[in-house]
């Protein structure tokens, strides 16, 4: 594994590398986003890094290419530190990113492109595109990559695209290079030619340090494995032999015993609240589109959505909620048919949202907190021009965010000035505040510590005594935890909709994609 | 209220206007360092502007003169800036405005002067809103960047002025030189050629009053600043950003057609190429120095409405140029914005990977 | 009343003179431009750069000298305006349209501090014409234009090549177009924007030069008279091409020729000069409208002035 065979020519430059990362910790505010984690990586070798959404690793291969710069800790490179956060120490260093949204400008050219990255002449000396072209066909041609130079960047699709950012980082004949979440754009057939691809670049002798998201891809191309929890390296470059499939995801998710079931409940005969019928929706960027998702919610219920990021997890909130409108299928809420119907017309029967992203999508953060909280109800009302008193606005607000707890000094301090956890409480404040039939949940609990969790989750199971929930999760505990039932999204459709007691082996299965459909239907019959 | 309600209400607001307050006061400084340094006289200058805005005969009108302008462009400023718009076309509106209603008055030379005033008082508000309408539908509807077209559009008031002035509604009488309209009639003015009467200074605080209702004490008010600062939680509330869009856009045209009408029938009596030049650009600086406050946008109205009337005085005391003040304006304008801008550059082409360099930020 | 072919060699003359300064700033403001930045300063560079050409050379009577103090003079502005957008991360917009009011009230305060004048200041020597002496014929187009008038078609090629066909070029599009690309090719941001707006700078410096040593050989307040937002206007049309940008500022000059003509000549053609200049203006709004109306068909969607846009 150590001494690898130089293929091409790659003599002047040592091929292996080892990488040594020392008590690195990077902070955005007051949150830590990696937490003193030291490993040590050999040379030559798949390193897989995994981890759920939030863990770190983005965050871990950016300050290994010099993008972020780290709170405190070292990295050395076959025991030469590193200058941290710098692009360029990087690079000279050896260290090449493929990112998984891509560096590539989109309106250039990919010859373009590449001689951005990799100048081959003095920033003012002219150059003749046919030459440019020839000399960045010959490079790419190097390595095996077969796209037409002359291209532009925006009109090749995402898999030439990943493959051409491949060919951009190995240009420079790198010593490490760092792949993020690289499956997670491909279609499944297109991962296995890029493990391929990834298994012949580390066999030449290159580093590989690759951000995953799935547990059987890691058995399928690292030779070890590194598991990061919250920020903490919880498996530190442990030989993928020592997992299995089972293990693995135990150290991701934290354990795979589901809690034992708070929620034991029994229905009379369900009403049905939501119901989708065959909804279809058009792509759109990161998310897979839903195709023909047919899903019901009773009241009184928390029905789960599992399923791996990009799934179609947002697809299905923002056509709950009425941002995305659908292509086909149609949506009946409480007996009204709101297949296009508006945000505001939902939200006056009773919708109600935490979205995914609290601080840009839940709340104005330059705003203040009354008015953070008051746009709830001001917003579902038609005329813009009704009066409003603001000290009575303030009032319920503070009132609001008493009851809630909201931990805050004063209802006009700006709403960025609270924590994640009191931002949260605050949208939940709003949300609940009155009329509430049904709380779609988006991540509810992202990021928040245990405190502020375990206060959402209380809300949440105590809200589904009077109206129903649609939680989002990536932590499958919780969803366990919480949900009557589980419907699994995997590439936009249900894969399938378990009951309790809930067989963490087969969600997963089903998350992935593998499980075939027979054996889930014989599954969910022995639950029954 | 609660003493602590007060202090907490009071303390924020305060700091918050401090940097801008200091912009202010070092664009001064700097006005007065480099008028020292050039020789001229600071004392007789700072005589000089108290005399000329305050004390001397007539003075305070002068101030009060401009202020009234300034708090009426500036309050429409206030309410597209507040809901997220960068409107800079306050120019062309106040212009559109003052044509509309120099024309009702002089096609209605007859007319009773309540009507006719009321007439093209409502006239200018009109056209100044319809001018402020266009770049408000292009950018709601398409999401043409309102920058380029409201700039755009003040050129086309420039010009529009220019050939009223000249061709349709020229001051016969005048020699070849002279660019202007006729005046009006004398019955149909609201002030004297001072600009201060009961009529302007109750418009002024009517619009302010207006305004203030409107910003802070309607739904309108509460929902387009947050719309304004984020549109994407508005979508998610359901806000409807297109219907508040458009009319901030109609509020600040009808704020600058009005002043424009104002003029007209108060202290211009008649429209001339190019007057006030200078108007559009300081409601602007007025409506962001003051923080996007009515009471901040009137305290800034003062005291740049104190230097514009200084400035027509102090050439009587001294040679200062007139053109001091816009050094003034100019570096208030270069730093009144700093660190408002959270790194990124205003961007050429909106990009469809835009989102992914906030990708790090939104996933933790 | 017929158009004789002198009044078309007087046209064409005077498109050139018009439109010379109007390409210059708005070849500097397409680096600006493409590097992501909105420059509304335009004007106030080049009312530095024409001072500054007119203090420079009435103290050392070299027109030479006169422009390099003028492009300096620019340069420096130019900076200041890099410091405070770049560094200070105040709103490009305000700082422009405040560097454009610092440059008019600066000058007409220089003027009357330094030449104690409220009217213009002159030089006896302008800048070097190479063809002077033909009043009437076909030469007349040419006759009695600057050294800086010929020179723009190759400034303008030349920043045609600088742009689109080098390295520094491509790092300009790249910040402007996607900073990500640029940091993570270890290019950084703030650099190549101080690079960018030093062009401007110089560039805009020239423009204010010829405007004043190369035509008038006079400085007056507000001698550019708003040419520098018409330059942004033609940058804007043009989408940031050198190419594009300058045939809009001869277009732009054009319009303005035109409109002196139609004023002067009155021949029974009724078209009033407003409504010819006003053409560049009505244009650009389309533009501008029918490039975001194909981006909301693709589906892209704009930041506003906001949060989001910051990030």
């Amino acid at each position: 594994m150590m001494t690898a065979v130089a293929g091409r020519g790659h003599e002047l430059v040592p091929a292996t590398c080892s990488v040594h990362i020392k008590q690195l910790s990077v902070q955005f505010g007051t949150f830590l986003a990696l937490d003193g984690v030291s490993l040590s990586l050999a040379p030559g070798a798949v390193h897989a890094v995994v981890g759920q959404n939030g863990a770190g690793k983005t965050t871990l291969a950016r300050c290994l290419m010099g993008l972020q710069q780290p709170s405190s800790g070292s990295i050395e490179f076959d025991d030469e530190p590193l200058a941290l956060g710098s692009v360029k120490a990087s690079k000279t260093a050896g260290v090449e990113m493929v990112h998984q949204a891509f560096s590539l400008p989109p309106s250039a050219s990919v010859a373009e492109a590449i001689e951005f990255f990799h100048p081959s002449r003095t920033s003012l000396r002219p150059f003749r595109k046919r030459d440019l072209v020839s000399h960045v066909k010959k490079q790419l041609a190097d390595l095996g990559v077969n796209i037409d130079p002359a291209a532009k960047i925006s009109s090749l699709p995402v898999e030439t695209l990943q493959s051409l950012e491949i060919g951009r980082a190995l240009i420079s004949r790198p010593r490490v290079l760092l792949l993020d979440e690289p499956t997670a754009v491909l279609a499944p057939q297109d991962v296995s030619a890029l493990f391929d691809r990834v298994r012949a670049i580390a066999a030449s002798g290159v580093t590989i340090i690759i951000v995953l998201h799935k547990v059987q891809e890691v058995f399928a191309i690292a030779d070890t494995v590194t598991v990061l929890r919250g920020g903490v390296c919880v498996a530190a470059a442990q030989l993928t032999a020592s997992f299995d499939e089972r293990s693995l995801s135990e150290a991701i998710i934290g354990s795979a015993v589901p809690a034992p079931s708070t929620r034991s409940r029994s229905r009379g005969a369900p009403s049905e609240l939501l119901s989708l019928q065959e909804i279809t929706t058009l792509p759109k960027p990161g998310d897979s589109p839903l195709r023909n998702v047919t899903l019901t919610i009773f009241d009184s219920e928390i029905l789960g959505i599992a399923g791996v990021e990009g799934n179609g997890q947002r697809s299905l909130v923002e056509s709950i909620v009425g941002i995305q409108s659908i292509d086909s299928g149609s949506m009946r809420f409480l007996g009204h048919d709101v297949s296009g119907a508006t945000v505001t017309l939902r939200r006056r029967l009773g919708l109600r949202v935490v979205p995914f992203d609290r601080l840009t999508e839940g709340v104005s953060t330059s705003r203040t907190l009354w008015e953070n909280v008051a746009v709830g109800d001001l917003a579902t009302h038609r005329s813009l021009f009704g009066l409003v008193s603001p000290r009575q606005l303030r009032n319920n607000a503070r009132m609001l965010l008493d009851t809630w707890q909201v931990r805050y000094r004063d209802v006009n301090q700006s709403t960025g000035s609270l924590s994640g956890g009191n931002v949260q409480r605050l949208i939940l404040a709003r949300e609940l505040a009155a009329g509430a039939k049904f709380l779609v949940a988006a991540h509810p609990t992202r990021g928040l510590d245990l405190g502020a969790t375990a206060f959402v989750h209380n809300t949440i199971s105590t809200l589904s005594e009077t109206a129903s929930v649609l939680l989002v999760s990536a932590d499958l505990d919780e969803l366990f935890a919480l949900s009557d039932r589980i419907a699994v999204l995997s590439a936009g459709c249900v894969s399938g909709i378990f009951e309790r007691p809930f067989d963490v082996q087969a969600i997963g299965a089903a998350m992935v994609g593998q499980a075939q459909i027979s054996d889930l239907a014989a599954e969910i019959r022995s639950f029954s | 209220m609660t003493p602590i309600g007060v202090r907490g209400r009071v303390g924020p607001r305060l700091s918050a206007a401090l940097p801008r307050a200091t912009a202010v006061v070092v664009g001064l400084g700097l006005l007065a360092a480099i008028l020292g340094l050039s020789g001229y006289p600071l004392g007789t200058i700072l005589d000089g502007t108290i005399k000329g805005s305050l004390t001397a005969p007539g003075a305070w009108q002068s101030t009060l003169r401009w202020m009234i302008a300034y708090v009426i462009i500036g309050a429409g400023v206030l309410v597209t800036v507040r809901a997220g718009f960068l409107n800079l076309g306050a120019q062309g509106q106040f212009y559109s405005g003052a044509i509309a209603s120099v024309w009702v008055a002089l096609r209605w030379k007859s007319g009773p002067a309540p009507l006719v005033i009321a007439a093209g008082l409502i006239g200018g508000a009109a056209a100044g809103a319809l001018w402020s309408l266009i770049p408000g539908i292009l950018k709601v509807v398409w999401g043409t960047d309102e920058v380029i077209t409201t700039l755009m559009a003040n050129f086309l008031g420039i010009l529009w002025l220019r050939w009223v002035t000249n061709g349709p509604l020229k001051n016969p009488i005048g020699s070849g030189e002279s660019t202007s309209t006729e005046s009006i009639a004398k019955q149909f003015r609201i002030s004297s050629g001072a600009g201060v009467s009961v009529w302007t200074i109750c418009a002024a605080a009517g619009v302010l009053a207006a305004t203030w209702l409107l910003i802070s004490r309607t739904r309108f008010g509460v929902l387009s600043a947050l719309t304004g600062r984020n549109q994407l939680m508005a979508s998610w509330q359901g806000i409807d950003a297109k219907r508040s869009g458009l009319v901030s856009f109609l509020v600040s045209g009808g704020a600058a057609g009005l002043a424009g009408a104002i003029e007209v029938f108060g202290p211009n009596g008649r429209v001339s190429s190019g007057f006030a030049p200078d108007i559009g650009f300081t409601a602007i600086l007025v409506a962001i120095i003051g923080g996007l406050s009515i009471i901040g946008l009137v305290i800034a109205a003062f005291v740049f409405a104190l230097l514009q009337a200084a400035l027509l005085y102090l050439p009587i005391v001294t040679d200062l140029p007139p053109s001091a003040l816009n050094l003034l304006r100019g570096t208030v304008a270069l730093f009144i914005t700093v660190g408002t801008v959270g790194g990124a550059v205003r961007l050429r082409r909106a990009r469809t990977i835009a989102s992914q360099e906030g990708g790090e930020r939104v996933s933790k | 009343m017929s158009v004789s072919a002198n009044d078309i060699f007087q046209l064409l003359a005077t498109t050139l003179r018009a439109s010379c300064p109007l390409i210059l700033a708005a070849i500097g403001a397409t680096y600006a431009f493409r590097a992501g930045i909105f420059h509304l300063g335009l004007d106030g560079l080049m009312l530095f750069g024409a001072f500054g050409a007119i203090a420079g050379t009435r103290s050392t009577h070299s027109p030479l000298i006169g422009v390099i103090v003028g492009v300096a003079t620019s340069v420096v502005a130019s900076m200041l305006f890099w410091l405070v957008i770049v560094v200070l991360k105040a709103d490009p917009v305000i700082a422009g349209l405040g560097l454009s009011t610092l440059g008019l009230g600066a000058t007409s305060f220089a003027l009357q501090a330094i030449f104690d004048s409220r009217g213009a200041i002159y030089v006896d020597q302008g800048l070097w014409r190479p063809v002077v002496g033909h009043p009437t014929g076909m030469l007349s187009i040419v006759s009695e234009l600057s050294i800086l008038v010929w020179a723009t078609p190759f400034i303008v090629m030349i920043s045609w090549v600088v742009l689109r066909r080098t390295l520094f070029g491509l790092r300009i599009s790249v910040v402007g177009e996607y900073p990500f690309a640029a940091r993570s090719a270890g290019v950084s941001p703030a650099a190549i924007r101080l690079k960018a707006l030093l062009i401007t700078g110089v560039m805009c410096g020239l423009a204010g030069a010829e405007l004043s040593l190369g035509s008038l050989r006079s400085f007056t307040e507000n001698l550019t008279q708003g040419r520098g937002f018409i330059s942004f206007t033609a940058v804007v049309f043009g989408s940031g091409g050198a190419i594009a940008s300058a045939i809009a500022g001869l277009f732009f000059g054009f319009a303005d020729a035109v409109g002196i003509q139609t004023q002067l000549a009155a021949n029974g053609l009724e078209i009033p000069r407003e409504l010819v200049l006003a053409i560049p203006y009505l244009l650009t709004v389309l533009a501008v409208w029918y490039s975001s109306r194909r981006r909301k068909q693709l589906g892209v969607t704009s930041g506003g002035f906001s949060e989001l846009r910051d990030s």
